[in-house]
């Protein structure tokens, strides 16, 4: 009863922060900062002893999984969506992450932005991303991941275009939630699939054992198609190969947000998602060497891309993905404890140097002067040993991204836009179009151009 | 009772007749009108409570409960909201009758009184409008003229035929007037020049009359031999929300975007109904009330953007949100509501309607997620143009929401929200018309 209570503590915390904030604004009030700081401080401090009280009490019982059903959420004919919560090995350490981690990030912004005119929207949406994140981790029927899933990719498209009254941000934002919500049709159908073929998408019933000596009763096709879902959507929310081009735009946020979603919590989501349906995918023949294939190409492509990077954001968070890439192949190869264990360090690590970035070229100049100015050499890099001409062309490929974006416009984004572009010319006219209208067609911009308008 | 609940039902179109009357000719009828639409929401609610009798010529029953009671709340919130440029006493007249159509439509278990209903809650955009060139402002007449005289000539053929192939043929004029009024794939272009009116907020939540004739008139009277074409439909709609959404992506001007969003999402709502699972018809069933508070709201937003700001999408980045926060906010809550954010009731409707279609229509019902996918994408980026992407000193200034817009918006909000949260009874409602409807579309099932 005790976990049961502390769990329900943990998320509701920051939903009645979130709701909070967000009626009283509608309201036409504005808390003040310090109220809102202060709150968010209460909010978490009470949520972290929570996690502390239910580590203990699960420590207490052999770490057994503590499983909380609120019964169905709504039901129709066959269908049902059960609010069911799991805490187990694998949801645990995250959870206390995601709280610990929100609450030093709600810290820090208190100071770092100060006197910013979108102070109350940040803290809205850190506290919609946390319970969002609750939610998903603490998610015992892959129904409700999809809830703090799609609540994650909200608050995050939302704090990309945080400084709104700019152009760049606000196409990445589109950019990013385009991506989004393309690749989280894979997390729907697969949720569609078991229950087709299982009934139910209900961990408790799909899984048999502890996590990771998990065993699923599902046979191989189904599995097969179901693990190609979820790869397709935690590609998709950890930016890996084809889709890691939103994750150094998303690099426009404020930097506490780049912090907790690109750092901290909102990238390993998708790591998790296949780490909770890790029965699943290596029951698959094929999934397993997808998904290693999948995080071996992304952490090659941005190790690559890292070498171009000119800025310490843009860095760290193609850091982050050849990290990410690393863990996917952890992970499609089985190490399931070493992928967690592997998360956590990164997640961590990663946070805090996203919010050292803006005072880190300020520290840098400081020890380099101190230094005489003899701390950075360059020119000594692996690549002076390859030749010029093939030195130069990795180099407009790294530069570039690896060309995903470009290849996903090209082959993906653009088409559409102008069989879409076409379709509204045929409606406009009222007619067939006409070849000079094609021709404007498809002289039409790229999707880059249209993402913001 | 039954008087009472008779006496109820009549008050609730009545009242919007005579504010109709009385509205006529004022300057200044938004207290008239706000009055008469709710009075007619109090009777309708008091009628609810009553237990509906579905033996009467006129009664709520457990089908039409809900989308009346959401008809009867947004015509009473779009008087409070709606700008006063748009309130004028003719406009305001035919809001009015609008409601009391809409109704009767609902209510009647009359197939004269039905089809009066379904005309009547079209009269707004039965009159030819002459802002935007002759051809445009007769597409919506002509379209919904049509569409009532099919389902008059459809209806009355399906009292009076004796072979199955009568029988089939008026079921199809019955089923061609439903797809012309929800504006569905290919009958869609008739919301575009209705948008154009004054009042496009009639033209957002007049679609629901072809959903409702779909539910009421042509499941129930479906003959068992025209079942193997139900399936037809449902693809038809499927692929109708694919188009028009499709074309939304190209489209720039937003009340278009708009109509076409609008028409996708009551492809949507038709693919459910038709589909045969009980789950895609209860999903359909609230994913009416949704769409049609959701669009509702973003067509009313709109609305009053356009009267604040006459500049509003000319550019590339309107960037609103500097000036109009809140009206902002509300429109985005709108949109997530629409495409089936966790946390609203589309959410709700829309994973209950896809599991239903996706079971009846495993290939074809891909398109459908696919579909909701591109609506997020296209309504964020319709967000995106208006409310972003320029400095508050490049804006002009403007008010936010007005006290009256804020009371009426929110409670659109709160509606979506807190059933969101707890959609259990309200589902739970839906799912006994759901039953019947699905029960008679059993011999599909089992083909």
């Amino acid at each position: 009863m005790m976990s049961e209570l502390m769990l329900i503590v943990i998320l509701g915390a920051p939903l009645v922060m979130a709701l909070w904030l967000a009626a009283t604004w509608l309201a036409g009030f504005e808390p003040s900062e310090r109220t809102i700081s202060r709150t968010t401080a209460v909010s978490f401090v009470v949520a972290t002893a929570a996690t502390g009280a239910l580590t203990w009490t699960m420590h207490g019982s052999g770490w057994a999984p503590v499983i909380v059903d609120i019964g169905n959420w709504f039901a129709a004919g066959a269908y049902s969506f059960p609010i069911l919560l799991v805490v187990d090995r694998l949801s645990l350490p995250l959870l206390a992450l995601t709280v610990v981690l929100s609450g030093l990030i709600g810290s820090f912004s208190s100071r770092y932005l100060h006197r910013e005119a979108g102070y109350l929207r940040f803290f809205l949406l850190l506290h919609v991303f946390a319970f969002g994140a609750e939610t998903a981790f603490a998610a015992g029927a892959f129904n409700l991941l999809i809830v703090g899933w799609e609540l994650v990719g909200l608050s995050s498209v939302m704090l990309i275009a945080f400084f709104n009254q700019r152009v760049a941000p606000v196409k990445n934002a589109v950019r990013a939630f385009a991506i989004y919500r393309v690749t989280d049709i894979g997390l729907l159908l697969g949720v569609f699939l078991l229950h087709h073929a299982a009934g139910s998408a209900s961990c408790t019933l799909l899984f048999h054992g502890i996590w990771p000596q998990q065993d699923t009763p599902l046979g191989a096709g189904t599995a097969t198609a179901v693990a190609i879902c979820f790869l397709l959507a935690a590609a998709g929310k950890s930016a890996q190969a084809p889709f890691s081009g939103w994750l150094p735009r998303a690099m426009e946020g404020p930097t506490p947000s780049s912090a907790i979603f690109y750092g901290g919590i909102s990238v390993h989501l998708g790591v998790y998602l296949l780490l909770r349906a890790a029965p699943i995918i290596q029951k698959s023949p094929v999934a397993p060497a997808l998904v290693v294939f999948v995080g071996l190409v992304t952490a090659i492509l941005a190790t690559l891309s890292a070498r171009t990077a000119s800025d310490a954001k843009t860095s760290l968070a193609l850091a982050t993905l050849g990290q990410l890439g690393v863990i996917f192949t952890e992970a499609g190869l089985g190490f399931e404890r070493l992928a967690l264990l592997h998360l956590t360090a990164h997640a961590i690590i990663r946070t805090l140097q996203f919010l050292r970035a803006p005072s880190m070229l300020h520290d840098h100049h400081r020890v380099h002067a101190a230094a005489g100015g003899a701390l950075s050499r360059t020119g000594l890099y692996y690549e002076a040993l390859l030749p010029i001409n093939l030195r130069r062309w990795l180099y407009r490929f790294a530069l570039d991204r690896c060309h995903l974006d470009t290849l996903i416009d090209r082959f993906v984004g653009d088409p559409i836009l102008r069989i879409a572009r076409r379709l509204t010319a045929m409606e406009r006219a009222g007619r067939a179009v006409s070849v000079q209208s094609s021709a404007r067609v498809l002289a039409g911009t790229s999707v880059n151009e249209v993402a913001g308008g | 009772m039954a008087a009472a609940r008779l006496a109820l039902t009549t008050v609730s179109i009545a009242a919007p007749v005579v504010g109709a009357v009385v509205a006529t000719g004022q300057e200044r009828p938004r207290k008239i009108g706000f009055a008469s639409a709710a009075v007619s929401l109090a009777a309708l609610i008091a009628a609810v409570w009553l237990t509906p009798a579905a033996s009467a010529v006129l009664a709520v029953d457990a089908l039409a409960a809900a989308p009346a009671l959401a008809f009867a709340a947004l015509v009473a919130a779009s008087f409070l909201i709606a700008p006063s440029a748009d309130l004028s006493g003719a406009n305001c007249r035919d809001l009015l009758l609008c409601l009391a159509g809409a109704l009767t439509l609902y209510c009647a278990h009359n197939p004269f009184l039905l089809i009066a209903g379904f005309a009547v809650s079209a009269l707004p955009l039965l009159i030819p409008h002459a802002a935007r060139g002759r051809r445009a402002a007769l597409k919506a007449p002509i379209a919904l003229g049509l569409s009532a005289l099919l389902l008059a000539a459809g209806s009355i053929a399906l009292m009076t035929a004796t072979s199955g192939t009568a029988a089939a043929f008026a079921l199809a004029a019955v089923l061609l007037a439903a797809l012309i009024r929800s504006g569905v794939f290919p009958f869609h272009s008739w919301l575009f020049s209705a948008c154009e009116r004054p009042l496009p907020f009639v033209a957002v939540l007049s679609g629901q009359a072809g959903a409702f004739v779909i539910a009421r008139l042509a499941l129930p009277h479906f003959p068992q031999t025209a079942l193997s074409t139900l399936p037809y439909i449902t693809n038809l709609t499927i692929a109708g929300s694919l188009f028009t959404v499709l074309v939304a992506l190209g489209e720039v001007d937003p009340k278009r975007t708009l109509a076409l969003l609008r028409a996708s999402q009551n492809g949507f709502v038709i693919s459910g109904l038709t589909s045969g699972a009980l789950e895609g018809i209860t999903g359909a069933l609230v994913h009416w009330i949704v769409a049609a508070v959701a669009a509702g709201g973003l067509i009313l937003v709109l609305r009053c953007l356009e009267a604040r700001y006459s500049d509003l999408a000319r550019q590339e980045f309107d960037g609103l949100a500097a000036r109009t926060p809140r009206l902002a906010a509300f429109f985005l809550i709108f949109s997530l509501a629409l495409v089936g954010l966790p946390g609203t009731l589309g959410f709700c409707s829309a994973e209950l309607l896809f599991h239903g279609v996706l079971e009846a229509h495993p290939i074809l019902g891909l398109a459908l997620p696919v579909a909701a996918a591109i609506n997020a994408i296209v309504l964020l980026r319709l967000f995106s143009r208006i409310f972003w992407g320029r400095n508050r000193t490049h804006v002009p200034p403007m008010p936010d929401a007005l006290l009256r817009e804020r009371l009426a918006f929110t409670a659109m909000t709160l509606f979506l929200i807190a059933l969101g949260l707890l959609p259990h009874s309200l589902i739970t409602s839906r799912v006994a018309p759901a039953e019947k409807l699905a029960a008679l579309t059993q011999p599909l099932r089992h083909q």
